[in-house]
């Protein structure tokens, strides 16, 4: 983002490094920018920036885990703008050449090392959190729901005789399906915690099965049978 | 004499067949069964609730009269349809349909009552007949069915369609409006959509999703068995997120990556992009059933 001057000092290249600086956002979230790339590997300060956020980017998805919420970013982001890491492109000339004299250099690539390994931890710190929620969320889904469906299930079989034989045939079908599908999801949520879809199906099914013998309870009540 | 009768018999017998054949109709009628017709005048955005609880089929039809026409036919006279227009002297705004078992010593035969019912277009419906097929087409307005085991079928439904039939297969052509549509086992076909939002699940049933995915639509479709079909014109706009955990995914659009699209899981085969501009949003998940996403040829 830069370029000598006869001096010696840093200058901005205003064109190629303002667009540069521009298309960043958009080529680091999978947009065509392939000038960002070509500016990369003829600037060598615009490279260095490119490779540390590719870096930051290929740590982070490494850990495997979901998206971190926004408030992380935030911090991040309110943590560099508070040591004037952020500045606006009018300010930033002024800093940049102060930048390159070698003590404020090598404290700032101290601390950006120092921000990369913090915000990996931090990163894999939310992570672990979020997977004991998880494996929290899959032991716990909704006992109430749980409760409720017990209770009906069991006056579903207390009045069930009175129910028209081909009706009562089919909600037992219907009933014994959505047990196979909450043992097939709690198996899998055993070995997998972290499977969002293997929970979204539990619940499914029990809601399912809630209104089903709800269904059922009151067609007994009327003519069915 | 005798010979009188029995020449005269010899020359009219092959007269009398076709009568025979009728004789079996007339018999069953004779058995039982009894037929109801009766016309109400009715708003043309009327309710209509048919209750059904004891099995038959269930016909509904959308005309341009602003008049309900109703045919009931009872296998037996152990049991009854009560009709009940509110108000009862002015246009109805709302019918009610209910058959009643007044003998509770009646098989499941002799229950067996069938409905079909003229209605204006743009009349509501809510029905319940939890072993017969119902089958709706041409009206407009909002349609609520359920059913136990029996098949629902309705055409060119183009208000808010909400189908449930636990065991029984849901057939949709050419819906316009919103759609609900849940089965347990039962398979969900929906033909010529012209619907912007649909949410259609079965578990062990299959989904056959075969219409236009229109710009800012919503549809979501999902089974945990059964397979899932969907066909579109190529140069349909959408983001497409499916997913199958333990199915084969086959999905045939070229997909162009979309910033901040997740996959829902860790595990299983997934397809996540924009096809086109990417306007209309489709969620296609299973859990052991197979996904097939094609465009029309």
């Amino acid at each position: 983002m830069q370029e000598q001057g006869g001096n010696g000092a840093a200058h901005w290249a205003s064109a190629a490094c303002r667009d540069f600086d521009a298309q960043l956002s958009d080529y680091l979230e999978g947009g065509d920018r392939s000038a960002v790339a070509m500016h990369a590997a003829e600037c060598a300060f615009c490279g260095t920036i490119l490779s540390d956020l590719l870096l930051v980017r290929s740590a982070s998805t490494e850990l495997e885990e979901d998206e971190p919420p926004a408030r992380v970013w935030a911090n991040v982001r309110a943590t560099l703008v508070a040591e004037g890491l952020i500045r606006s492109p009018r300010e930033r000339r002024r800093w940049v050449e102060w930048l390159l004299s070698p003590i404020p250099a090598a404290a700032v690539t101290a601390f950006v090392l120092l921000s990369v390994f913090t915000t990996r931890n931090l990163l894999h710190r939310y992570h672990q959190l979020a997977a004991q929620k998880v494996v929290r969320l899959a032991v716990d889904v909704d006992p109430g729901l749980q409760q409720s469906v017990s209770e009906m299930e069991a006056a579903f079989r207390a009045h069930s005789a009175h129910l028209n034989p081909t009706i009562k045939r089919a909600y037992e079908e219907d009933l014994e399906s959505l047990n196979g599908e909450i043992k097939e999801c709690h198996d899998t949520l055993a070995r997998q915690p972290d499977d969002n879809l293997s929970r979204e199906y539990l619940v499914s099914a029990y809601t399912e099965k809630a209104r089903v013998l709800e269904s059922a309870l009151e067609l007994g009540d009327g003519d069915g049978r | 004499m005798v010979m009188a009768a029995r020449n005269e018999f010899r020359l009219t017998k092959y007269l009398y067949v076709p009568f025979a054949l009728l004789i079996p109709a007339g018999f069953l009628m004779a058995a039982g069964q009894e037929r109801a017709e009766k016309t109400f005048r009715a708003l043309p955005n009327c309710h209509i609730h048919i209750s059904n609880p004891t099995g038959g089929t269930i016909v509904v039809r959308g005309w341009d009269k602003s008049e309900v026409h109703a045919v009931c036919v009872t296998n037996s006279a152990k049991v009854e349809v009560d009709s009940d227009p509110t108000p009862d002297n002015a246009e109805a705004e709302r019918l009610e349909f209910v058959t009643h078992v007044l003998d509770q010593e009646a098989t499941p035969e002799e229950r067996t009552t069938n409905y079909e019912l003229d209605v204006p277009k743009e009349a509501s419906l809510i029905i319940s007949s939890p072993t017969g097929s119902v089958s709706v087409e041409h009206v407009t307005g909002d349609d609520s069915i359920e059913s136990v085991n029996g098949a629902i079928s309705v055409t060119d439904g183009a208000g808010f369609i909400q189908v449930r039939s636990l065991n029984g297969d849901i057939t949709l052509l050419r819906p316009a409006g919103h759609v609900e549509a849940t089965s347990i086992m039962g398979n969900l076909t929906i033909t010529g959509s012209e619907s912007q939002r649909i949410n259609a699940q079965t578990g062990s049933g299959k989904i056959t999703f075969d219409g236009d995915f229109l710009p800012i639509g919503d549809y979501t479709l999902k089974t945990y068995a059964g397979d899932i079909n969907v066909i579109c014109p190529s140069s349909d706009s959408f983001a497409l997120d499916a997913h199958s955990l333990r199915g084969k995914l086959d999905n045939q659009f070229k997909l162009n990556p979309k910033p901040r699209l997740h996959s829902r899981s860790l595990h299983g085969a997934s397809a996540l992009g924009r096809i086109n501009r990417g306007e209309a949003s489709v969620t296609i998940s299973s859990y052991n059933g197979a996904i097939h996403v094609r465009p029309r040829q």
